[in-house]
């Protein structure tokens, strides 16, 4: 038996198939929408990190910079960064001040250079404390995206569009799945890779819950004043903005830390089958692009020249215990009961090499 | 409905939690029918009395809080500056929760929009004080007007509208000695005084005399060098008559050959240039001491915690289900 089911054809989802593949499994993968990549691999701010983002947790950083030279080099053809990365240290409210990131990125290797004027004039000043331009980029999900589906058509596995993974019940060789279609497949493992929908799946099947936590979130597409192309930039480190270009749309992501987040919330009867995307679609959907620009163009005055054009709407799916620190980890879960589950979810799409270790690990002890 | 402008109110609070559900859900009613945008920042002034946990349940039934609990109390002047200082909207209001009226906040936006620059509350029914310190008012206000171009006029509180041009202005200011009712109106701009009546809320009180005191003698030290500048002749004065005074011994001396008793001319002479150099070194401690307050470039303050609100689910989902097939009411 060397079928392993993988539901969710999201980036983590086809990244694994791909893992798999390489070691020689039978990988099929199984995805509810129309096309992969249609939810958290599509819909986000499209950012590599480079490791800026975690001024105070010094692992985080260093692993997201060890990440980002490792995604930057695998993932060439959908990297976009024809545009000028500019990283900023508020002078008020600001959790960490100029020097202190200063000296944390050179730690952690992160490269900063001392802003020109041109750029530093368009801060104000009684507002933003230091400017800098990083190395950053972002990536084109929807190469990203044709890559993986080439890659995988090469390699022969397996997609099913159109279905879900509805339960997960125990096996000799390991478990079966019960898929939409009436189908049931025995594999040897199923990876959950269904970000939002992880619970989905154990409370139809009775296995034990993943506590989660739920966001809505909204990122506004805009497009910049003519003074702005080509520029990005990120207000650190608190409740901040920051845009960048979203390659795929041709447009440019705004987002702030205190109104990105609409609503949150928990599952409250872990024993229905809940679907946060039901709720997510239920919910009022009213933009904050205004409160986002009236904050952002404070720092910024050339922003007010900023055209709304649409919002990203998603929903945000959090660790609860990444709330307690700065980290950012990835969960890789076996089920407890139900030990051929696995539950994996990222909240960075360039954090996939850190699954390539876990799988190494889970396969070597796993019989066929 | 206006969807185009974005409005920040800023509270003070200090020792208010008995009073902070009354302000909010106020506040929240007035804001709601006028503007889709809007926030409401709560500064607390290290308030001791559980005002923290008064407002953690209106976090989660009234959208848009900000609550921002500042380490110890840094005084009311700071307060509405941190809170100034992270408000995001175009138009900043500022007001005082126990007097301040919540529905005239509207109007006053409006007529700040015209005047795109300050709109000062006067309240009209403000206490009158003891017939000595209300002579003490207007002639400090007289020497305002006079030596600082400032006319404070009777009544203008805490109760603001700020245009974002002013606001922007007004964080370019980073002095210690914070008297937001004169720096704002030393700012230039437009000026408007809106006439208002207080209402008194729970926990209303004038303030006390000698924080008045205080404040007005804050106020003039950070503002002008007048009272330096009488200092100044002072003592240009009194080098004078010392050395006239000095010739004129030096005349005695030369002219009789027999002087004896000088004990009233010494006496008096020491005492009264004691009297001057006392009195010099008073108001040049006050300049000393406000110097160092300049000098020192710490920060005015620094931030506790900041609480956001958090509305419940439940309340934002609209549910697709009508229980009636058409619009109109049911007679």
């Amino acid at each position: 038996m060397r079928s392993i089911i993988i539901t969710g054809g999201g980036y983590f989802g086809c990244s694994i198939a791909m893992m798999l593949h390489e070691r020689g499994w039978n990988p099929i993968v199984v995805e509810e929408a129309d096309d992969l990549f249609t939810q958290a691999s599509r819909i986000n701010q499209a950012r590599v990190h480079g490791g800026y983002h975690y001024p105070r947790s010094l692992m985080t950083a260093y692993r997201s910079r060890q990440n980002y030279e490792r995604f930057r080099q695998s993932n060439q053809s959908a990297i976009v960064d024809d545009f000028t990365k500019v990283y900023a240290v508020a002078r008020h409210f600001s959790k960490v001040t100029a020097n202190q990131f200063e000296t944390f990125m050179k730690r952690v290797g992160a490269p900063l250079k001392e802003a020109p004027v041109a750029i530093q004039r368009l801060f104000d000043p009684a507002l933003t404390e230091r400017t800098w331009i990083a190395q950053e980029c972002a990536f084109d999900f929807s190469v990203l995206r044709d890559t993986l589906r080439k890659k995988m058509e090469a390699a022969g596995i397996e997609v099913r569009l159109r279905t879900t993974v509805n339960t997960a019940s125990p096996h000799a060789s390991g478990a079966v799945a019960g898929l939409s279609d009436g189908s049931e497949i025995e594999c040897r493992f199923i990876f959950n890779a269904t970000y939002a929908g992880l619970n989905r799946i154990t409370a139809a099947s009775g296995l034990p819950p993943v506590p989660l936590k739920y966001e809505l979130a909204e990122l506004a597409l805009v497009k910049l004043p003519a003074e702005l192309d080509g520029i990005s930039v990120t207000m650190m480190c608190g409740p901040f903005f920051s845009f960048l270009p979203f390659p795929s749309l041709g447009l440019t992501t705004l987002s702030h830390v205190r109104y990105t987040p609409h609503a949150a919330w928990t599952e409250k009867d872990f024993t229905r089958a809940e679907n946060p995307y039901e709720t997510f679609n239920a919910m009022e959907k009213q933009s904050h692009f205004e409160l986002m620009l009236a904050d952002a163009s404070r720092y910024m005055p050339a922003l007010r020249g900023t055209k709304y054009q649409d919002s990203l709407w998603t929903i945000k799916t959090i660790l609860p215990l990444s709330e307690i620190d700065d980290g950012r980890p990835i969960l890789f879960h076996r089920d407890p009961v139900l030990p051929s589950v696995i539950h994996v979810m990222g909240g960075k799409i360039d954090n996939i090499f850190d699954v390539e270790d876990e799988i190494n690990e889970l396969l070597k002890n796993a019989v066929a | 409905m206006d969807t185009n402008t974005v409005i920040s109110i800023v509270v003070p609070l200090q020792q208010d939690a008995g009073l902070i559900e009354e302000v909010v859900t106020g506040i929240d009613a007035v804001l709601k029918e006028r503007y889709r945008f809007f926030e409401i920042v709560l500064v607390d002034d290290g308030s001791t009395d559980g005002t923290a946990d008064a407002i953690r349940p209106l976090l989660k039934t009234i959208q848009r809080i900000r609550y921002m609990l500042l380490s110890k109390p840094f005084g009311r002047e700071v307060a509405l500056t941190a809170g100034i200082e992270s408000a995001i909207g175009d138009f900043v209001v500022t007001l005082d929760p126990r007097s301040d009226p919540f529905d005239l906040i509207p109007s006053m936006i409006d007529c700040c929009r015209k005047s795109g620059g300050i709109v000062h509350g006067m309240a009209e029914n403000q206490l009158r004080r003891r017939f000595f310190r209300e002579w003490c008012g207007g002639v400090f206000r007289n020497y305002c007007r006079k030596h600082l171009g400032v006319d404070l006029k009777r009544g203008v509180s805490d109760f603001r509208v700020m245009s974002r041009q002013a606001v922007n202005a007004l964080l370019q200011v980073r002095e210690q000695s914070r008297y937001l009712r004169v720096m704002t109106l030393s700012l230039g701009y437009q000026h408007e005084f809106f006439p208002y009546q207080l209402k008194n809320r729970k926990g209303y009180r004038s303030p006390p005399w000698h924080s008045e005191v205080v404040t007005a003698v804050n106020l003039l030290v950070a503002n002008t060098r007048h009272p330096l500048r009488i200092v100044t002749a002072m003592g240009v004065l009194g080098a004078m008559l010392n050395l006239s005074y000095a010739c004129y011994v030096m005349v005695v001396y030369l002219l009789r050959p027999t002087v004896a008793e000088g004990w009233t001319t010494l006496s008096l002479q020491s005492s009264g240039m004691f009297f001057l150099i006392c009195l010099i070194l008073a108001v040049l401690s006050e300049y000393v001491g406000a110097i160092l307050g300049e000098v020192r470039t710490r920060p005015l303050y620094f931030i506790a915690q900041e609480l956001n609100s958090s509305v419940l689910l439940e309340d934002t989902i609209r549910s697709s289900i009508v229980k009636e097939s058409v619009a109109g009411e049911i007679i």
